[in-house]
């Protein structure tokens, strides 16, 4: 059983989602939060596996509920919940420890797919935000250990930056289409290190 | 200029007593009233002087106002260092160069003066400027070169009569009781106040020695010692009446001897010591001999030392200082007309040793040779012409001539007495046989005297040698005592043999030679003969050791230079056994008679004339030639010829007779023409043609301005300053020969340009740069040219729109210019362009905003209510409208994905536009369970492609997709997107196809705004259906790369 917390600001669709999760034997909903903050205070106490959370909340943000809460508890895993997958945010909050995102209308099946998929160990990634990872990791840095992506994470990157899809990925670089997802989740590990250093950078003025 | 011209004109001019008056102010006034009487007289032209039996000729070239002389009565006369010859007058003064008299009027000079009109010339100082009396005796200066008159102030307001050097720095000044010195710049330096009793009288000076002075007027005398400052009175022992008592003038002090020459207007000259004991006394009035009256010049010779020229108010005497013989140039009767007094006011010798006299009739220039050829009067003036002349045994000339008797020239005293007891009738030859002078001609009959007891006989045997002939043309001694006659009418030639006593003849007829007769021979140092005829170009040759004759022809030389006439006039040896023939229009001809070659000389080479005349030679092997116009002289080495006419002084025009000799003894060349006998020495007249040209620049305007002050000056003009004319002369004084110029400019044309007589050049609109001028000038055919000493340097200087700088200036404020205008259009462009972007950055956080609205706002509202109507499904069954609603906001939700998608800017590229409909067609047709492939070429260059156009291509791709899975019943879709040109879609799937009618406008897939649509965006839509449907979308791209 996969334990879930949600956080989401319209009880609604706090709500349906809660209805669909509770409806599937392979995940037990623990607890949903209306707010950031209390879910920061909480998520650590409660240990879920997964967290469902929305971007825009009241407060902080639920980038800023991923980034603080990942600190903490480095094996909890988000999901990001958002009405469009054309949002900058996302971006932002797969930096901060996202391991992916689910499309708020997405069909109810194909949420639970999505979340189980993800706790399996692969990350949905679309074209736009695979361009976004080359950049970042294509600014050239003095610190070595920000060199961590891998040159077949970088092929990866490359041919799904190029709006290819992940079989054809997986086609091309005679691979599994799970490989392909769990090299973009090693992506997404190594982004959140690569924001972490940034930040210390920042922060220490180097 | 008029030639001997003899005039005896009455001049009583108002102008001239002023004159005179001026210059002999010295003079009291009885001597005056009494010039004014003389001046009436003069004018001549022609002077001659008897000496020794001999007539020595003194002509001279005259120029007067018709000349360009400003005016007739010269008062003063100078020749500066350029060699111009200043003349003052009673009006203005005058330049002459030789040719040219260039006339200066004070008035025209000063220009606030008035009534200027009388100059009086002095001398030139150091600077080139002439002192000069101007007006009412005020002093000024003038430049020769720059041409302007100043005043000299150190003598302003004060009467001077007289400027004298007194040494190398310092110039006395005669005024009125007083004497002043001045150094050369006209510094005062002293004054000397002689203590006279009569007053106002001009104070002259002549410098004694290095400490004393002869100062005086007219009347009192005093030896001044310059170092005690103290005068000594100096009582010349000359008893002088009362009514005489007219002063006595210096003329001359004899250093050497120390005696001063003075001269009294009623007295004459006389020579005193320094204690005024009278040493000599030359009468004005003297039976035979009279004197010059009131000598007012002195100057020695030149020439001839111990002789001095004098002149006064009748002319010019020449003295001998050392036996007193004085040589009157007046009143003296000769062939040529008669002689008058003229009244001399200045004479002077120029550079070339060249009399210059200036009387109050005009400017007289002796002419080169006048004096140095001498004429031998017959003392008949009856018409003769001269036929040969020998010197005979006793030394003396024997002269035939045609028409008149024979002539004996005694060598002793020069007189030309006529041999009586011979033909009258006329005689053509004259010559010396032992004792005997033998003279035939007219006749056959020859007249011999004995020269000692002058018995006269006659004798016929030539009767019968020349039976046909009346005249014996030629009759000669050969130095072998032959004798040689040639008689007319075919006489040819008959020889009397001195060894043999035999007469032999040679003519024609016998075959001899072609000649009929001979007129003229010539013996060389040989012995051989040579014989010639005016009828003919042959020369015969008698060879005395064969005894045989020879011809040389030279006509047929003749014929080919096209000369047709060719009659020989004179033949003569010269002492290398060459022969010299003089033609009768074909010039000179030189034979060689060893080699048989021959030169010609004729007019281009230098002879006057082709008409010879008369050939002799004098001792120094110089050829003089007569011909028909003057005298040359020839010189066979060098081939140079100097020829002489009457504008030389030459006393006749042509000549005519081949009758002369040279006189071995006193070096002297006899010639004649027509009845003149004249003779000269040959030393004398080379050396008189020497003459040197001075070149000079007279005039430099500029734009209309004189620029003339220095000879050596540069100048430099202004850009507009560039129209010239710059005039040029050569002076040349002693000598009237045409002169021609050349000139170059450098910097205008580097070459020559000859301009003959033209001595003005214009230069207009020269172009700026450093120009030098050149000018050079020759009597005409001479051949060397003489330059301008100086050369005429100028610059035209740039115009300051065409110097380095202001181009420079130009360049940098053009690119300065530029480059602000370029920075103003890049501001206004960049200003444009921000102002675009920030309207499209505006447009686009417009989008980004409505985006962003749709999202948070639309997107979860409309979530909500697809949650809100599951639930809603979930727990009140199924009710077919609540799905329906759950499905739309669900579909809403994705279409507003997609319109959020076409709206954000950073989409805006045909690679996120294929990608998109790429990720969403494989998404769509796996969700519906359609195998599908999808073929996307790989995109070299993204383009840029509008949200709109995007959003329209996107909806038609998923328009189709619906089309296909709502109703083609396919299993299978292909999407295929090809880029070119354009970029083309193609889907295709295996489905039933479509419906005919479907083609059609009222079809119900929305096919018709998929055409509308493809049609906005100007691209096309076609559909195929044959096994399954195909559609082709076809779009053009816009050109904009990313």
């Amino acid at each position: 059983m996969i334990k879930v917390c949600i956080v989401e600001d319209i009880l609604d669709i706090q709500e349906g989602l809660m209805s669909i999760l509770q409806d599937d034997v392979r995940f037990e909903f623990m607890q949903s939060f209306t707010n950031a903050e209390e879910a920061i205070q909480q998520l650590p106490i409660i240990q879920p596996d997964v967290v469902i959370t929305d971007i825009n909340l009241p407060g902080k943000s639920g980038i800023d509920c991923v980034a603080e809460t990942k600190a903490k508890c480095p094996e909890m895993l988000f999901i990001m919940f958002t009405i469009f997958e054309d949002n900058d945010q996302v971006f932002d909050a797969l930096k901060a420890g996202a391991s992916g995102y689910i499309l708020k209308n997405t069909k109810p099946e194909v949420i639970l797919e999505s979340i189980h998929e993800m706790w399996e160990g692969g990350s949905p990634m679309s074209p736009k935000i695979a361009r976004k990872v080359l950049e970042s990791f294509a600014i050239p840095t003095k610190n070595p250990v920000l060199e961590l992506i891998t040159p077949r994470e970088k092929e990866v990157l490359i041919l799904l930056s190029k709006g290819f899809l992940y079989k054809e990925i997986a086609d091309q670089l005679h691979i599994t289409l799970s490989t392909v997802k769990r090299h973009l989740n090693h992506i997404y590990d190594k982004l959140q290190v690569q924001n972490k250093t940034e930040a210390v950078n920042k922060l220490y003025g180097k | 200029m008029k030639k001997c011209s003899l005039k005896n004109t009455l001049l009583n001019d108002l102008k001239t007593i002023q004159l005179s008056y001026i210059y002999l102010s010295s003079l009291n006034t009885i001597m005056r009233s009494l010039l004014c009487i003389f001046l009436v007289v003069l004018l001549t032209v022609c002077a001659s002087f008897r000496s020794h039996g001999q007539t020595t000729q003194l002509n001279f070239t005259h120029y007067d106002e018709d000349d360009g002389l400003s005016e007739n009565s010269i008062n003063s006369l100078y020749q500066d260092s350029r060699g111009f010859i200043w003349i003052g007058t009673a009006l203005g003064f005058n330049r002459f160069d030789g040719k040219n008299f260039k006339k200066f009027y004070p008035k025209d000079l000063l220009l606030h003066h008035q009534n200027k009109e009388f100059c009086k010339v002095f001398f030139e100082n150091e600077q080139q400027s002439l002192i000069c009396l101007i007006g009412n005796l005020e002093a000024y200066t003038f430049h020769t070169v720059s041409q302007k008159l100043y005043p000299i102030n150190a003598l302003k307001n004060r009467t001077c009569t007289n400027f004298q050097r007194l040494d190398d720095h310092s110039i006395a000044v005669s005024t009125m009781d007083t004497l002043l010195v001045f150094d050369n710049q006209f510094h005062f330096k002293y004054h000397i106040i002689p203590p006279t009793f009569q007053k106002e009288m001009s104070v002259q000076v002549r410098k004694l020695d290095y400490r004393t002075l002869l100062v005086y007027t007219p009347n009192e005398h005093f030896i001044y010692d310059l170092q005690t400052k103290k005068f000594v009175a100096l009582n010349y022992q000359i008893p002088i009446e009362e009514n005489h008592k007219t002063g006595f003038s210096v003329l001359h002090w004899d250093e050497n001897k120390r005696e001063i020459y003075i001269s009294n207007y009623f007295k004459g000259l006389y020579i005193v010591n320094l204690k005024g004991e009278v040493l000599y006394h030359w009468h004005n009035q003297r039976k035979g001999e009279k004197l010059v009256a009131n000598c007012n010049g002195f100057m020695l010779d030149p020439f001839q030392k111990n002789w001095a020229w004098l002149s006064g108010e009748n002319g010019l005497s020449k003295v001998n200082l050392q036996t007193k013989q004085i040589i009157n140039l007046h009143n003296i009767n000769h062939s040529h007309g008669s002689f008058s007094p003229v009244n001399i006011t200045r004479f002077i010798f120029d550079n070339t040793k060249n009399l210059w006299i200036a009387t109050p009739k005009g400017l007289f220039r002796k002419n080169e040779l006048s004096e140095f050829i001498r004429i031998h009067p017959l003392p008949e003036t009856k018409e003769v012409e001269f036929m040969n002349m020998v010197q005979a045994v006793d030394g003396n000339f024997y002269i035939s001539t045609y028409f008149g008797p024979v002539w004996k020239l005694s060598r002793k005293d020069g007189t030309i007495k006529e041999i009586k007891g011979f033909s009258k009738k006329g005689s053509w030859f004259v010559f010396s046989d032992g004792a005997y002078i033998v003279q035939g001609g007219s006749g056959t009959s020859l007249n011999y005297m004995h020269s000692l007891t002058k018995k006269h006989t006659t004798r016929y045997f030539l009767d019968r040698l020349f039976p046909q002939s009346d005249l014996i043309v030629l009759g000669f001694r050969h130095s072998n005592g032959d004798i040689w006659f040639s008689g007319n009418q075919k006489g040819g030639l008959v020889r009397y043999d001195f060894k043999t006593k035999e007469y032999s003849r040679f003519s024609s007829a016998l075959k001899n030679f072609s000649d009929s007769y001979f007129t003229c021979y010539a013996e060389s140092a040989d012995g051989d003969l040579w014989f010639g005829s005016n009828r003919s170009s042959a020369l015969v040759h008698w060879d005395s050791r064969t005894e045989k004759f020879h011809e040389i022809n030279f006509k047929e030389i003749f014929t080919q230079k096209g000369i047709l006439r060719s009659g020989i006039n004179v033949i003569r040896a010269d002492q290398k056994g060459q022969i010299w023939i003089g033609f009768d229009g074909s010039g000179l001809l030189q034979y060689n008679p060893k080699t048989k070659t021959f030169l010609t000389f004729n007019r281009s080479d230098g002879l006057p004339s082709n008409f010879i005349h008369n050939l002799i030679f004098d001792d120094k092997n110089r050829l003089w030639i007569g011909t028909n116009k003057g005298l040359s002289c020839f010189f066979p080495n060098s081939k140079k010829v100097i020829s002489y006419n009457q504008k030389n002084g030459f006393p006749c025009e042509s000549i005519t007779s081949n009758c002369g000799l040279f006189d071995e003894e006193k070096k002297e060349v006899w010639m004649t023409t027509g009845n003149l006998l004249f003779s000269f020495q040959p030393e004398q007249i080379i050396r008189r043609n020497k003459g040197k040209i001075n070149v000079f620049i007279d005039e430099f305007v500029v734009n209309n301005v004189s620029m003339l002050s220095h000879p050596n000056a540069h100048f430099k003009l202004k850009p507009t300053q560039n129209n010239l004319r710059i005039r040029f002369g050569a002076v040349h004084a002693h000598s009237d020969r045409e002169v021609e110029y050349s000139y170059r400019l450098y910097g205008g044309s580097p070459t020559w340009i000859y301009c003959d007589a033209q001595n003005q050049i214009n230069f207009p609109n020269l172009s700026p740069g450093e120009y030098e001028f050149l000018v050079r000038a020759r009597f005409k055919g001479a051949p060397k040219w003489t330059w301008l000493k100086s050369n005429l340097t100028f610059t035209v200087l740039l115009p300051w729109y065409k110097s380095w700088w202001f181009i420079l200036l130009i360049c940098l404020g053009t690119l300065l210019i530029s480059h602000f205008i370029i920075r103003m259009y890049l501001a206004k462009k960049i200003a444009l362009q921000k102002a675009t972007t920030e309207r499209q950055l505006a447009v686009q956080m417009e989008r980004e905003r409505i985006a962003f609205d749709m999202h948070d706002d639309l997107g979860s509202g409309l979530t909500k209510i697809s949650y809100l109507s599951k639930a809603a499904v979930k727990k009140v069954a199924k009710i077919e409208e609540l799905e329906k609603i759950q499905n739309t906001s669900l579909e809403l939700v994705e279409n507003m994905s997609e319109l959020i998608w076409a709206m954000k800017v950073e989409n805006d590229s045909l690679v996120n536009l294929l990608t998109y409909i790429k990720h969403y067609a494989v998404d769509y047709l796996d969700g519906n369970s359609l195998v599908n492939t999808f073929q996307l070429p790989e995109i070299q260059s993204d383009f840029y492609v509008s949200g709109e156009t995007r959003r329209n291509i996107f909806l038609m791709v998923k328009e189709a997709l619906h089309n296909i899975v709502k109703h083609a019943s396919a299993t299978e879709v292909a999407i295929q997107i090809e880029l070119n040109d354009v970029l083309r879609i193609l889907i295709k799937d295996n489905g039933k196809g479509l419906p005919i009618a479907m083609n059609k406008k009222s079809d119900g897939t929305g096919l018709s705004s998929m055409r509308n649509r493809a049609e906005r965006l100007g691209g096309s839509v076609t559909l195929q259906s044959a096994s399954g449907t195909q559609i082709e979308f076809r779009f053009p791209l816009l050109n904009i790369r990313l």
